[in-house]
This record gives structure tokens, sequence and C-alpha cells, in this order.
């Protein structure tokens, strides 16, 4: 057991790890939480090979549940012509085969549904060797990453879990003093553990990945986690590193230790998890049942279905019908989409007082309908990071954010400075940010203090009562008076962005490359207005773990504004100016660039670095604020009517109000709903009502002849989009696994993750309250549809140039419609790369009925 | 040419992988002992899989990156055993040369 | 005539949260006009209770009873300084349990099961809080556990609830028993005690004769089970499963029944050495344990349990010292301040971005031991100064603990302070108010409710006993800070502080397919044939 491993097992090792974490999806922490496909390492299969393995190895639903189905059908959100065009074409078939990971292909279906050596001793003998290891991993996850276990010298989870185990009582009252010596000596380091417990559970070569991807997927949060710090956080984050090989390591050898022991067979008491039970019996024939898969036909229990239609569902096993099904609900929201874009009128020709560019976020489309509606006003949409992968740091702030998609890591470090010479206003800020920040850290000294800990309880409970109960009751006016004495206590001061070439900053090139990426990938490089607002995102709510999925994702789970106001200080700079000129980008000296943050949850925008508006602009930024305000205020109320409680509530239930309550568990719907990305120049969609379900991104072909912004769009805000909506999709389709459940019995662990109660997995995935109202789901569970203006020549060469496309559209992750220009009919891309004209699916029927 | 021009021996191992793969494959080298490596990101080509684009201004993951490694020839076994699990069933190539180097100790 | 209003006060505030139960139960399922009808009961209640309090400082105490064949009283409620103010604090913590939830829970199938129960839960406590005699106040007692296990078991879907209900009504079980028992004895000899009247309690305590101190043990496991306290506290770390009003209401409400009751019960329990040396041993201990154990705890739920168990082992501990005043207070404060913590937890993510950097200048450390000692000192001169805070059995103690705490927040602080001398006089000024504060709440309350305290028995423990709880709290401490105890104490720590696998819900998601037998609303009935392709 001690002797080395040779470094051939090791470094297969570690392919076959990283083959085994395709299963699960990074998990970002809470403090920035990103929406991401679950599925997304296994995106090389087709949707439905990749859902199906899934659903074999996680345990998922893939498709949404036949009650869904029906009731759409009853509503008509599905209609008896959707279906009959599915059918008509062929969505049931499948398609040609794909890439497969499964390598153990023809053994009996336990062995490809790959399963954990400690689950099958509990199948056999009805033992809980299973859940007792996930609970107590999950145990030294969360106590590790809350700093608890003592790690010095910082060598990783597992070599400071080995010293502490041998401590451990629930270990010695599970495998006894003798096992729980064994624990910690299966291996000097994780690939050794992992390699030596894999033997001593019989774990042939050719099973490893399998048994693996089961290990991993039987706790998705953690091992989530795991694969988050391990691939995806950039090296020098913060905090304890838990990583992946060291997690598999703790995992297998406590279910070698617990299989070990309980072989040996002895005397236990009641409820042990080593001891067998007569559930044995039970477990596995209804398991057995359920992995080998009945051919009980499925029904969407409807009635009305035409004879037809129900005929042939009728001859579809269950996925297939819940294949039929789905691409009928999207079709129905396609149709009308397509069929609405058609519709609009040509917009006016004017010419705009001020032009705004929003994020992509699909709830700044109220904002832009109402905004346009009010005034002489232009917008467009780009992802909130206004093409800036900075790393922002603001005026005395301890560390660093890095404003970007997760995508790619920043190049540079951008920061906030007191304007001009003087700090005097700054510093005290900082002072006063420094006298809270001290306060809150003595606060908790003393609260952890063993004698301290009494009096403060007391005495402090005498404020709390007050201030609790003006939280509850006049919450926003409890808002109110705490930023007052946070204002009298740190004076806010001016400050600027930093955006002067420097070395270790960027230079004057880089931002005009920047820069030029940014205006032209928006379309936007002739006819500026007076006024052009850069507008990020981001939401104020108050209690809510989550509040950093309801901010940008773009920029990486933060705030926008300092990414708006980094990108109109460079957008300002003269010398950027020179040298976009140079590139045929002539931005006139009277257009000036103005930062804005959109508050999605009270719809408010403010304007920042108003300091910096120069006399000349400052009626227009002037009348851009009060036209902001009335297009937010009509955007909220358009709003209210869909909050829960929004009407009834009375006062609390106004989106003001939702933001400063710590009780509301819903301050706003997010991006719940979200449906389709829509790439094409504003007048494509202007004035249409799309609810706020649709993320769009200005695009003008006219300035693109290669395609280069296009391709810029397709590949990073649009993968971004398709993220978010797998995720809403995913949890809203199998609540119970991916989703974190109810946020009322959440319990935030080590500042990194939820979870439910006392402990156990972290949870992935989107709260239920972002997703269903009472038992409905709110969200409808669509995959994106992708709509792109623009000459199909350039896109095809763009897809042809582009796996990640490929993989998308071929395997129908995201579903395509494009077309060149107004004057063109829409069409469909099918999974082959051909293109079919569009066809709405109740004409569809008519033709049908013409010709048969 | 190693003996009259004084260099010795080394395996090359080159790989060109996806932004996704390069964490693992970059943690089998260091696995194996090398010494280091060298990568170039945002590299284009056209292969069985398709084309592929280079460089990709939001999005590292998706493009591709060239990486590089010399290994004392007794240790690229090891490194191409795990290499060719990695691979099976990604993207990416793998390319086995012999090169020679003048300052052998840099990579044993 | 305003006796007449005080007495329809202090009825209406015990009867309208049992109105408000009623009406919940007859509204709809999810949080609606019934509910928001129940909540405003609720803050009629605790305006109802502020009145009659207001009616005691005027005319002086007052009863509503039922009066039996003899003249005594069978059953009725008892308005004194002291009754009053914990019915007001009951009354308040439910109304804003209540009006939290009303938003919290939109969209909870089961919310009127909850609203029912806690409005039980808070007429219960508020007899507990104000009954006349001792048979109405254990009932009241035992009606409370029960509603609470119900308030625990109101959404069985989620994890852990289930075993943590059953556990808990084992555990209230045994302790109710107890007091059930206690209360039988008492009967017999004594009759139904008459808790309004002084010397009552220690007529019956004569009366009891051999059996004095088996019924003060019989009431102190009562005390023990209700404020989980020891090994009999058990049941609490797993109450986190439910959502988190149902936690408010327990930390604030259902825990402090256990000071509650050895206040009321005065004599009849605190007069034996034994069973109150006996409870204050328990308590000191879990005290010393649950400060070690909060602090090995990842989640911030969990931290919150072993904190209120902690600060419970010293709110009995104070009444087994016959500091009852101290403990009062202490229940009061603390009731306020873990439901502000769990109804604000979970706010708890640092965001990127957010704190200020450090200040860079260090105080050396004598300098700041120095600064902390001024700064102590200066809390505890502020607190002598208000008249009457040390009239009170304990005080001096108190004042000790109030140094300490003083000193340890002042020691943080001076640790890094900031640049400016602003921020040195922003601390020295919020101490001297925080002390004085406290003080004047100390007095106020104090001289409040002192007339209607229970007096200390004699012989029992002397109130400097409390510093040793806190002796063994730094003691516990300072073990796990050396090497070779802390990975040690970690391990035991984090397995005291972790509740044991709750294994009938996770049976259910073993094996990567959850059987979703029961909905909850929340999980679609989920039909496996979705599953299987090419099988």
């Amino acid at each position: 057991m001690n002797s080395k491993k040779p470094v051939t097992a090791r470094v297969r090792l570690l392919a076959q790890v990283d083959e085994a974490a395709r299963v699960v999806a990074p998990l970002w922490p809470l403090s920035t939480c990103i929406a991401v496909n679950p599925l997304w390492d296994l995106r090389q299969m087709p949707f439905h090979e990749a859902v199906a393995y899934a659903g074999r190895v996680l345990g998922i639903a893939g498709y949404p549940p036949p009650a869904l189905f029906a009731q759409a059908y009853v509503e008509r959100r599905i209609t008896a012509a959707d279906l009959r065009a599915v059918l008509d074409e062929g969505h049931a078939q499948e398609g040609p085969a794909h890439k497969s990971i499964e390598r153990c292909d023809s053994r009996g279906p336990e062995l490809q549904r790959g399963s954990t050596a400690a689950e099958r001793h509990d199948r056999l003998f009805g033992t809980r060797i299973a859940e007792a290891v996930d609970w107590e991993v999950a145990k030294w996850c969360a106590a590790y990453l809350a700093g608890i276990v003592p790690d010095e010298p910082a060598k990783g989870f597992y070599a400071a879990w080995r010293q502490i185990v041998v401590y451990d009582p629930a270990a010695r009252s599970i495998v006894g003093r003798a096992g729980r010596k064994l624990l910690a000596e299966l291996g000097a380091d994780a690939e050794e553990a992992i390699l030596t417990c894999l033997d001593l559970l019989d774990v042939p070569e050719t099973n490893r990945v399998p048994e693996l991807a089961r290990h991993l997927a039987r706790m998705p949060g953690w091992a989530g986690h795991a694969k988050w710090r391990s691939r995806w956080a950039a090296p020098e984050h913060p905090g304890p590193a838990l990583h992946l090989l060291d997690y598999l390591a703790v995992r297998l050898s406590y279910e070698a230790a617990f299989l070990k022991s309980a072989e040996r067979g002895r005397r236990l008491p009641k409820g042990h998890p080593l001891r067998g039970g007569s559930e044995a019996r039970g477990c596995s024939t209804e398991e057995e049942g359920r992995a080998g898969g009945g051919t009980r036909r499925a029904g969407v229990a409807t009635v009305g279905l035409p004879d037809d239609v129900a005929t042939r569902l009728s001859c579809l096993d269950g996925a297939e019908s819940a294949r039929v099904w789905l691409a009928a609900y999207e079709n129905h929201y396609r149709d009308w989409l397509l069929d609405a874009l058609d519709r609009q009128q040509a917009t006016r020709e004017v010419q705009p007082a001020a032009q705004a560019v929003f994020c992509i976020d699909a709830r700044s489309e109220r904002l832009r309908r109402h905004l346009e509606a009010v005034g002489p006003y232009e917008t467009f949409g780009f992802a909130g990071f206004f093409a800036l992968p900075i790393r922002y740091r603001g005026f005395g702030s301890a560390d660093a954010v890095d404003l970007c998609p997760v995508l790619i890591r920043p190049s540079t470090e951008i920061a906030e400075r007191p304007p001009g010479e003087s700090h005097s206003a700054a510093d005290r800020q900082l002072a006063g940010r420094q006298v809270v920040a001290g306060a809150r850290s003595a606060f908790d000294a003393a609260r952890k203090g063993a004698m301290s800990q009494f009096l403060l309880a007391e005495a402090g409970g005498f404020v709390a009562g007050p201030i609790a109960l003006a939280k509850t009751l006049a919450p926003s006016r409890y808002q109110a008076a705490r930023r007052f004495v946070h204002r009298v206590l740190a004076p806010p001061a001016a400050t600027v962005i930093d955006a002067d070439p420097a070395p270790g900053a960027l230079s004057d090139e880089e931002q005009t490359l920047f820069a030029e990426a940014a205006l032209t990938t928006m379309g936007l490089t002739r006819s500026f207005a007076p006024v052009v607002l850069l507008c990020g995102h981001g939401s104020t709510t108050e209690n809510n773990p989550y509040a950093s999925s309801l901010d940008c994702g773009a920029c990486g789970g933060n705030r926008g504004g300092p990414s708006a106001r980094a990108a109109a200080a460079i957008l300002n700079r003269r010398a950027v100016r020179r040298r976009l000129a140079e590139r045929s980008i002539v931005v006139p000296d009277g257009t000036l660039f103005v930062a804005g943050e959109h508050d999605t949850a009270t719809d408010t925008v403010t304007v920042l670095d108003t300091h910096l508006v120069p006399r000349s602009h400052r009626d227009v930024v002037a009348a851009l604020q009060r036209a902001l305000e009335r297009a937010g205020a009509a955007a909220a109320a358009e709003r209210r009517s869909c909050l829960p409680g929004g009407e009834a509530n009375g006062r609390k239930g106004l989106p003001r109000e939702r933001t400063a309550d710590w009780a509301q568990v819903r301050p706003e719907w997010g991006l719940a709903r979200n449906a389709a990305f829509i790439v094409a120049p504003r007048g494509l969609t202007a004035g249409v009502d799309l609810a706020g379900r649709c993320f769009l991104h200005s695009y003008d072909p006219r300035v693109d002849p290669d395609g280069v912004a296009l391709e810029t769009i397709l590949t990073a805000p649009m993968v971004v989009a398709h993220w978010i909506n797998a995720q809403y999709y995913f949890s809203t389709v199998d609540p119970a696994i991916l989703s974190a459940g109810d946020k009322t019995a959440h319990n935030i662990v080590a500042g990194v993750g939820v979870v439910q109660g006392a402990g156990g997995d972290l949870r992935v995935g989107l709260p239920l309250q972002s997703l269903f109202d009472g038992e409905r789901a709110y969200h409808e569970p669509m995959r994106l549809l992708v709509v792109v203006q623009a000459p199909l020549v350039l896109l095809e060469a763009v897809i042809a140039r582009n796996p990640v496309l490929r993989e998308l559209f071929d395997g129908q992750w995201v579903n395509l419609t494009a077309r060149e220009d107004p004057s063109d009919d829409w069409k469909i891309r099918r999974r082959d790369g051909t293109w079919v004209r569009w066809i709405p699916a109740a004409s569809h029927s008519k033709e049908a009925a013409v010709r048969g | 040419m190693d003996e009259t021009w004084g260099l010795t021996q080394m395996t090359k191992v080159e790989v060109v992988a996806n932004g996704d793969d390069v964490a693992a494959v970059t943690g089998l080298f260091t696995e194996v002992g090398a010494r280091g490596f060298t990568a170039v990101s945002n590299v284009s080509g056209l292969g069985h899989s398709g084309q592929h684009q280079g460089r990709l201004l939001f999005n590292d993951r998706s493009s591709l990156t060239y990486l590089t490694v010399v290994l004392p020839p007794e240790r690229a076994g090891v490194l191409l055993d795990g290499l060719r699990e990695l691979l099976s069933d990604r993207s990416g190539v793998m390319l086995v040369s012999d090169t020679w180097v003048s300052r052998p100790e840099y990579f044993r | 005539m305003a006796l007449l209003l005080g007495e329809l006060c202090l009825t209406g505030a015990v009867v309208a949260p049992l109105a408000g139960a009623a009406v919940s139960a007859a509204g709809g399922a999810a949080p609606g006009r019934g509910h928001r009808a129940a909540a405003g009961l609720g803050w009629m209640s605790a305006l109802l209770a502020l009145v009659a309090a207001g009616v005691v400082g005027l005319r002086g105490p007052f009863m509503v009873a039922v009066d039996g064949r003899h003249g005594q009283v069978v059953l009725g409620l008892w308005a004194d300084q002291l009754t009053v103010t914990l019915v007001a604090l009951v009354c308040i913590v439910g109304a804003a349990v209540q009006s939290f939830s009303l938003r919290y829970l939109q969209g909870d199938r089961t919310a009127r099961r909850f609203f029912a129960a806690a409005n039980v839960v808070v007429a219960a406590m508020a007899i507990v809080c104000a009954s006349a005699t001792l048979a109405v106040l254990v009932g009241g007692w035992v009606a409370a556990g029960v509603a609470f296990v119900v308030v625990l078991g109101c959404r069985p879907d989620l994890p852990g609830v289930r075993a943590a209900t059953w556990r808990t009504a084992r555990m209230f079980a045994l302790g109710d028993l107890g007091l059930v028992v206690a209360l039988v004895l008492v009967w017999l000899r004594a009759g139904n005690v008459d808790l309004a009247s002084p010397g009552a309690l220690a007529s019956a305590t004569a009366h009891m004769g051999g059996l004095a101190t088996p019924v003060a043990l019989l009431v102190a496991l009562a005390v023990l089970t209700r404020s989980a306290q020891g090994l009999l506290g058990r049941w609490l770390p797993g109450t986190v499963s439910a959502p988190t009003p149902a936690s408010a209401l327990l930390h604030a409400g259902v825990v402090n029944g256990g000071g509650i009751l050895l206040v009321r019960l005065g004599v009849l329990a605190g007069g034996s050495m034994l069973a109150m040396a006996g409870v204050f041993a328990v308590a000191g201990v879990t005290a010393a344990v649950a400060t070690l154990a909060m602090t090995q705890k990842a989640d911030v739920k969990g931290a919150l349990v072993f904190s209120t168990m902690s600060q419970m082992g010293f709110m009995v501990a104070e009444c087994a010292v016959g500091a009852y005043l101290a403990a009062v207070v202490h229940l009061i404060g603390h009731a306020l301040y873990k439901a502000t913590l769990f109804f604000g937890s979970g706010s708890q993510v640092p965001r990127p971005g957010e704190a200020p950097v450090v200040p860079s200048r260090v105080m050396p450390r004598v300098a700041r031991a120095a600064a902390a000692a001024v700064s102590a000192g200066a809390t505890v001169a502020a607190m002598a100064a208000v008249p009457g805070v040390l009239a009170h059995r304990g005080a001096f103690v108190l004042m000790v603990f109030a140094a300490g705490t003083a000193a340890t927040a002042s020691w943080s602080w001076w640790g890094r302070p900031p640049a400016s001398i602003r921020g040195a006089v922003l601390w020295a000024t919020a101490l001297v108010a925080a002390g004085t504060l406290y003080g004047l709440v100390l007095a106020g309350l104090g001289g409040w409710v002192a007339p209607s305290l229970p007096a200390a028995a004699i012989g029992v423990l002397n109130p400097w006993w409390l510093a040793a709880v806190a002796g063994a709290g730094i003691a516990a401490s300072s073990l796990a800070r050396l090497p070779w105890a802390k990975r040690r104490l970690v391990a035991i720590m984090l397995d005291v502080a972790t509740p044991p696998v709750p294994l009938s819900a996770r049976a259910r998601k073993a094996a990567g397919r959850a059987i979703r037998a029961e909905s909850s609303g929340y999980a679609p009935a989920l039909d496996g044939l979705w599953q299987e392709s090419a099988a």
C-alpha cells in the first residue's frame, strides 16, 4: 500500500480523471455566480445523446415533464399544427452518430451506467455506505473551505485531511480505530491514494472512467466546485484550494476503507451505515427497472389531440416523444417571434438626440423599448464589459475584480483614482469606509470571543431588534436611513478611472484596438449623437445569496458600472479618437461618451461620473436622465404585474420596495423566460414588445465585410447567452438535482455556496424562486433560439471555422435562424448544415391540407 | 549530428489542443517531470474535425493552443500514454519527433 | 376602569394569536389575505401587551382569573411587570416572524400550516409567561412544544426535516414528561399552586418536604431540554433544515422557555442546591463547548445554532446562580439578536471589491493592550455611571463581562486603526454610548421588572461562578490554539457540531435517481420514460 505508483499509472490517471470530470460542470462561488450549461463538457455529443448520457450517470431528467407540455397544450401554447409540423420534419429520427464518450458499450446496464463500488454494495446488502461517504466528504469539504481544517504547510485538501482524519470520532465510529488509521495511509499524495483505492476496490482499467465519473456525479455541487478550482479559476485565486484530484482521493479513501471494513463483518448497531438491511431487494429491483428502462409508452395525457397526431405520437417511445413536444414548444415561440419581427413597421429616420448602449441582457430590452418611445433616442446592444477585459481595482479596495466573461482572462488592471492632485475628499471617504469595516470586524471578534459573546448578544439585541422591525415593516425607509448614515460616515467623493497609458496598463494602441472592436461589432461607426451613454447593469437586492447571479454575466458576475466608466474614459481620449479616425471610424469632437449603470431590480439608470460632463453637454445629459427616469418607471410598471405579490402586497410589491426588503425571496425575475438571442441592427426589433425575453446584440453587416464582428458575437456573447439559457432550462426541467432548491432553507457554507439544511452537497443551479411561481414554472424551458440577420455566406464561413459553433448548432444545443436582409425569407438551419425556408406551423398545416 | 555539434538527443512532443484542454495537458507535462514547455495560443488551422479559427477576441477556451515540450526519451513514453488517453475523444493532435538540444540539463 | 382595560388587553394579547391561527388555518394555502390578517392580529397582540404593561405600571399587578370553589384561582392570567414584559416579547417576536414570512414564504403551499402553528406557539408561550397557576403554565409549555414540532415539520419535502422533527419531538416529550410528573407531585402535596400570590411558591416548596429536590430536578430536566443544553440539546442542530422563519421563531421564542420557566417557578426550582448546581454545571459546560463548536461550523445557520446553545447556557447559568434580572435581560436581548441574525442569514456572501484596504499602520502590542484596557474602562465607567445599574444580584460579575466584551472588541479595533483621529474619536464615542445605553437598558428594565422577580434562595450558588463559565470558554479556546491540540480539538468539535446523516431523506437521492414520491409543489412529477433512449 505504501509502494510508490509508477509514473505511467499516474499520468494515465490524470487523463482518466479529466475524462470523468466531463459529466459535471464547474460551479462558481457565490461571490461571482456564473450561469453555466450543466452539460457543457458533453457538448461534443448532440443534445439528445448528452441528455441521455447525463440521465444515466447523473440521474437527471433532460426534458420538461409531460405535465408541463399537457398544460401548454391546454393553454394553446402548443398547438396541433406545431406538433404536426415537427412530426413532418422528422425530428424524431436519430441524427448521425457522433462520438460518444461511452467506452464499455455492450456490457450490462449496470456497468454501462457506471456505479461506484459503494452503490453496488448497498444494492446487494442494503447498507448505506454511499450516503455515509457523501456526508463525510461534504463535511470535510465545507470545513476545509471555511479554513477550519489546519492546512500548514499549505499542501492542499488531501494532505490536510489526512492529518486530521486520524482524530475524527465519526470515522472511528464507522470503521473503528484500525480502519481510521488505514484511511490516512492510503497514499502519500492524491494520485497515489486514488490508484491504491481503485486497486483495493478491484476496479479494472476499462471501468475507471465510468466509476470516477459516477463518483463525481454523486455530489455535483462539491465536484463542480473542485472542477472550477482546478480548471477554470485563476491559480492565484485567494482562499483554500479544493482541487479535483484531492477531492477524488478523499472520496475514494473513504469508500475503500468503509468497504473493507464492511467486508470484515463486524457486529454493528442498528442504523449503522455499514449494517446490512432488508431494503436491499426493493432498492435493486426498483433501480433495475429504471436503469433498464421500460418501453412503456409515454403519454402526455391530453384530451383533444387530433387523431392523426395522437396516432403518430403513440408510435414513439418516451424520449422521442419528449423531443417532439419540446421541438413543438420551441417552434411555437419561434413562429411568434419571426412573425412579430416581420410585422413591425419601419422605424423613423430621425437624428437621435442621444444614443445609448445597453448590455445584451434580456432585461435591457424593456428599458430600451420604453426609452425609444419617450424621445428621439437610439439604443444599441453590446456585451456589458464593452470589449474591455480588465481587472478593476476601486479606489482603496482590498482586492481587484475581474470584469470580463469567464471565457477569457483579464489582460490588464485598471484602477480608480481621485481626480486631480488633491486626495482629501477621497481619503476621507476611504477613512470612513475603514472605520465601518473596522467596526464590523471588531463586532465579529467580540461575537466569537468566549467571554465577550454573551453581553454582546444582549446589548446587540436591543439595537438589532428595532433594526429588524424597521427592515421588516418599512424596508425602503430603513435603506434610505442606512445610506444616509453611510454617507455621513464616508462622504462620497468624485473619482475617475485611470485610462492613461503607463507601463503595465493599456497602451494607446491596445485601447484603440478594443475601442474599434466594440464600435465595429456593434455597428456604431458613424452618425454619432452628441451624447453616447454606455450603460452597464447590476442589481441591488437585500439578503440574497444569489445577488451575484442577478448582476452582469458578461462582467463575470459583477456590476457593470466600472466597465462602462473605463470604456467611456477610453473613448473620450483624444489619442484614441485620432487613431480611430485613422481606421475610418470618425468620432466627432462634439460627441461625448458618458457612463451609466442600470439597476435591473428597480429599473433606474444612474449616470456615473457626472462631474466629468462639460458644460456644453449638461443639458443633453440632463434631458437623457429625465427620459431614462420615465422609461424606467414604465418598465418597472410593466414588470410589476408579472411579479408574484406585485399587485397584492400593496406598497411592498413595488419593485423599489422589493429591492430593499430583506424578506423578499423574489426581488426580480432576473433572466427567467429568456428565449432568444437576436443579432441584427436595432431596426429589426425596434418597437416590438419582446416582453424582456430576448438578448439583443446590435450588428451591422455593412461595416463587417469579413465576418469578424459576427464571429466575435457568436463565439463569446452567444456562448454566454447559451449558458444562461441552458442553466435556466435544466434548473427548470430537473429542480431536484440541477436547481438550488427552495431558497427558504438555504444555508450559506464558507461563503462559496449554499447547502439545504444542515449539510451535504452544495447546490448547483438557480433557486426555485427564480424559476417557479408556486407550482407553475414561470420560465419556459426551451433551448436558445439564435436569430441572425447577416449574409448567409458570412455566417456559414464563421460556423465552418469555429468548432464550438459547429458543436452547438449541429448538436442542436441551440436553434439557428437567419436571413440575409429584411427582404429575404427567414431560413432555419438544420443539423446537417442545410438551410430550409421557414414556414409557420399554422400555414404548414394549411399547405399540407391543400396538398393532401 | 549530435556528436560533432555537441548536442544531446531528446524527444519533442507537440500538441495542438483546445483552450479548454490546455490545463489538463500542462498538468500531464508537470506530472511527467517536464521542466518547462512553450505555449502559443490562438492558432488557426484545418483539421479532421473541420476548420479552426485562430484569434477569437473574447473566447480563450474555444480557440486552439499549440504546446511544445521537450523530454528525455525515456520519459516521453509515459507522457505519450497519458496524452493518447486524453486526446482519444477530443479534437487535438499530438506530434512526436526527435530533436537535439544543446543544454540537456534544462530538460532532464 | 384602567384595570378593566388592562384585563381586556392582557386577555386580548393571549387570545389574538389564537384568533390569528384560526384565520390563517381558514385562509388559502399560499400567503394571502388570511395570513396578512393573522400577521395584523399578531401586531395587535403585541400592542395590547404593551398597553397592559402600561396599566401594570400605573395600577400595579392584576389578575384575570376564573376562581374555583374555595376561592383559589383555577385558571387565569397574571400580569405583573415581569410577565407582561415577557408576553410583549413573545408577541413581538411572533408578529415579526409572521410579517417576515408573508413575503418570504411566498408561493409555499404549506404556509397555512406554518402560520397557524406559529400562532399557536406564540399563544402557548404567552400563556407560559403569564399564567396564574402552575397547571396552566405546564399546559401552555406542553402546547408550545407540540405546536413547535408542527412548525418544524411543515415542509417534510426538505432534506433532513423529517429526521429533525422526530428527534425534536422525542426530546421534547422527554423533557415535558419530567415537567408533567413534577406538576403531578406538586399537585398531590400542595394543590394547584397560585403563581400570582407572593409566598405561594415558598409555601408550596415547604409543603413538598422531601420531594422538593426531585421536583426541582424534574423541572431542571424540562429546562435543559427546551433550552438545548448538554446531551439534551442534540435536537437543536438538526432544526436548520427547516425554513428560516421556523428557525427564527425557535431561537427567539421557544428556546428561551427554559429561562422563563426557571424565573417564573422561582424557589420551587431554585431552592434546591443540588438541582441548581447540576443545572449550572451542564449549562456551563455547554456554553464552553458550544463556543468552541461555533467556530468550527462552516455554515452560517449551524454557527448560529451553537451560538444559541452557548447563550442559553449562559442564561440558564444566570438563573442557577439566582441572578434573575440578568437572565431576563439576556433572554430579551438574545431573542431580538438571534431573530435578526436568522432573518439576515442570506447576506453572508462577501462580494469582491467591496472591502476597503486594511489600514497599514499596525499598533504595537503594548499600546494596543493599553488602548483596549482604556476603552474597556471607559465603557464600564459609562455603564456604572447610570444609577441603578449595580442594584441587582450579579451586577458586578456583569461589569466584568462588559469589560471583557469591550476589551475584545477594542483589541480587534486597535489592531489596525484608521489613519485619522476622527476614527479614534468615533470608536471611543461609540463605546461610551454603547455602555451608557446598555446601562440605561439594564437600569430601566431592571427597575421595572425587579419587584416581580423571585428572590434568590438562600444557599444558592454565588454569582461569581458565572465567571467560571467564561473562564472555561477561554481555556477551551486557548487549548484549541496549541499546535498539538489543534487538530484533535478541531476533529472532535467538527464531529460534535455535525448532525448525523439524515439517512431517510438521502436514501431517496441515492443511486443517482431521485424517487420523488412526495411532491412539494416544486418538483414536477417525473416520468422516468423521458430518460431512456437506445436502451
